[in-house]
């Protein structure tokens, strides 16, 4: 795990860094959810409203849109696929969940793409992706926090 | 035209209600696919209801809201319930979103802040704090979002406000919930009559110059024009405004400004009515079945009249959670 101005890389997964997103590859399926980078931007969470399971979303359509402070932003995925899943019991329980575990808890959607190749292609992983965000970082000049109460 | 150093200025005078809602929409699909920045402003013609984007219709009073009383539409950025009349005239921002900031609320401070310098440079001393308040009252509702790939930011001058039709769009536990929602309200938002001409040409000027943009006067162009036509069949339909099932709470709770809520809960006969800011007590008010009813500013008094310590927890807790 690579820490970087406060926010966390986690090793095990593929990002659409420009995007703020994780992509963990499940076999066929991908998990996908909010980096660290994504949820400090957006501060503290009041609602997330997701596209129903089994709806097909084309490569840079979003499969939740979410609210923070009377903003509301979509999550994009930037490849093609299909909504199989997704986590709202979680958010049911604690809106905060993906400001205190982004990439645990805090998951958004499990999708299954169209082309899981491709899509992999679309995105960067390991040294690449820490080299990505740490350029994004200071790019944003962010540092990351978390909610803890 | 080099398109990426304008501004687009479009004042659409006084529209329906429904198009005062779908025209900004509209705007944003064309700034998506490519359009100018657009500052745009509209008065609308008629009294209606806007509700956030992931807001429950639940939280609407139906006698007053819906077939039988004012239209509601639903909008695509955030914030709760709002009453909207012709006292208002109403601007948005609309610019691409890679024009986003590091943070969210950086951002609406961005598309915010020269509209604050509009309203000073036509005598309101307004100034931001979370939203544009002038001293502590709210004299501008917003809200923003992204829709598409265009970052929003939409506001509003209050010429005149009406106080009570705003506390009765929404849907109250107890009259005494709507009192005193309608008291706080009376308390922290304000109008500031002003001259609307006067305020579009100062907030020309300052969006022109906060982004470093040519301001031209502009219309919506085809493409916006067909997206706008999709808009007003989308915002009339039931299942759009109808959205999905709000999120329960243990209980209501209304807000008043960034920093001013207020909440109600019944602890078995009791029922509470509490306003908080800043997550400070301001008021509380306890009611009995029987017809009991004391309000105080002392919660310990309170506790002890009604020998129900757990109004003391209750209120820590309803104090701890600001609502969006």
């Amino acid at each position: 795990m690579t820490v970087y101005r406060g926010c966390v890389v986690a090793p095990d997964r593929h990002y659409d860094v420009e995007g703020d997103l994780w992509v963990r590859f499940e076999e066929e399926l991908a998990r996908v959810g909010m980096t660290d980078v994504a949820q400090t931007r957006m501060g503290k969470m009041v609602s997330i409203r997701f596209k129903k399971p089994g709806r097909h979303v084309p490569a840079g359509g979003s499969v939740a849109t979410v609210e923070s402070a009377k903003w509301v932003g979509p999550i994009h995925v930037p490849f093609a696929c299909e909504i199989v899943e997704v986590n709202r019991d979680a958010y049911e329980r604690d809106i905060l969940i993906a400001n205190r575990d982004p990439y645990g808890e805090g998951w958004v959607a499990l999708v299954r793409p169209d082309d899981p190749e491709a899509a992999k292609g679309g995105l960067v992983e390991g040294d690449a992706a820490v080299e990505a965000y740490r350029t994004r970082i200071d790019e944003l000049d962010v540092n990351c926090f978390r909610c803890v109460d | 035209m080099d398109r990426s150093a304008t501004l687009r200025v479009i004042d659409f005078g006084t529209v329906t209600p429904l198009r005062s809602q779908t025209l900004w929409h509209a705007i944003a699909s064309g700034v998506s696919a490519g359009g100018p920045p657009t500052l745009a402003f509209c008065r609308p013609g008629g009294r209606y209801v806007s509700i956030g984007f992931h807001r429950s219709i639940d939280e609407l009073d139906p006698e007053m809201c819906g077939p039988t009383g004012l239209a509601v539409f639903r909008r695509m950025v955030g914030g709760g319930p709002v009453y909207i009349d012709p006292g208002q005239l109403f601007f948005q921002m609309v610019v691409p979103a890679d024009w986003a900031t590091a943070r969210r609320g950086e951002t609406i401070r961005r598309l915010l802040e020269p509209a604050v310098a509009a309203f000073r440079d036509v005598g309101i001393p307004a100034s931001f704090d979370d939203e544009i308040v002038l001293g502590d009252r709210k004299i501008c509702g917003h809200a923003g979002g992204q829709i598409g790939g265009a970052l929003v930011a939409v506001g509003n001058v209050i010429d005149s406000f009406d106080h009570a039709a705003a506390a009765s769009i929404v849907r109250a536990p107890a009259p005494e919930a709507r009192d005193e929602y309608l008291r706080q309200m009376r308390r922290f938002v304000a109008a500031t009559p002003t001259d609307f001409d006067a305020f579009v040409a100062a907030a020309t000027h300052r969006y022109a110059d906060a982004f470093a943009l040519d301001p031209f006067p502009g219309d919506l162009d085809a493409t916006e024009r067909r997206e706008l036509d999709r808009l007003d069949r989308l915002f009339v339909d039931p299942e759009w405004v109808g959205g999905v099932e709000g999120r329960r709470r243990p209980w209501w709770r209304v807000k008043v400004t960034s920093k001013v809520w207020v909440t109600h809960a019944r602890i078995d006969a009791l029922r509470v009515t509490a306003a908080f800011r800043e997550g400070r007590v301001r008021s509380v008010r306890v009611c009995t079945d029987d017809g009991v009813s004391v309000a105080t500013r002392n919660v310990e008094e309170v506790m002890r009249r009604f020998g129900a310590p757990r109004i003391g927890e209750l209120l820590e807790e309803m104090a701890a959670g600001a609502p969006a």
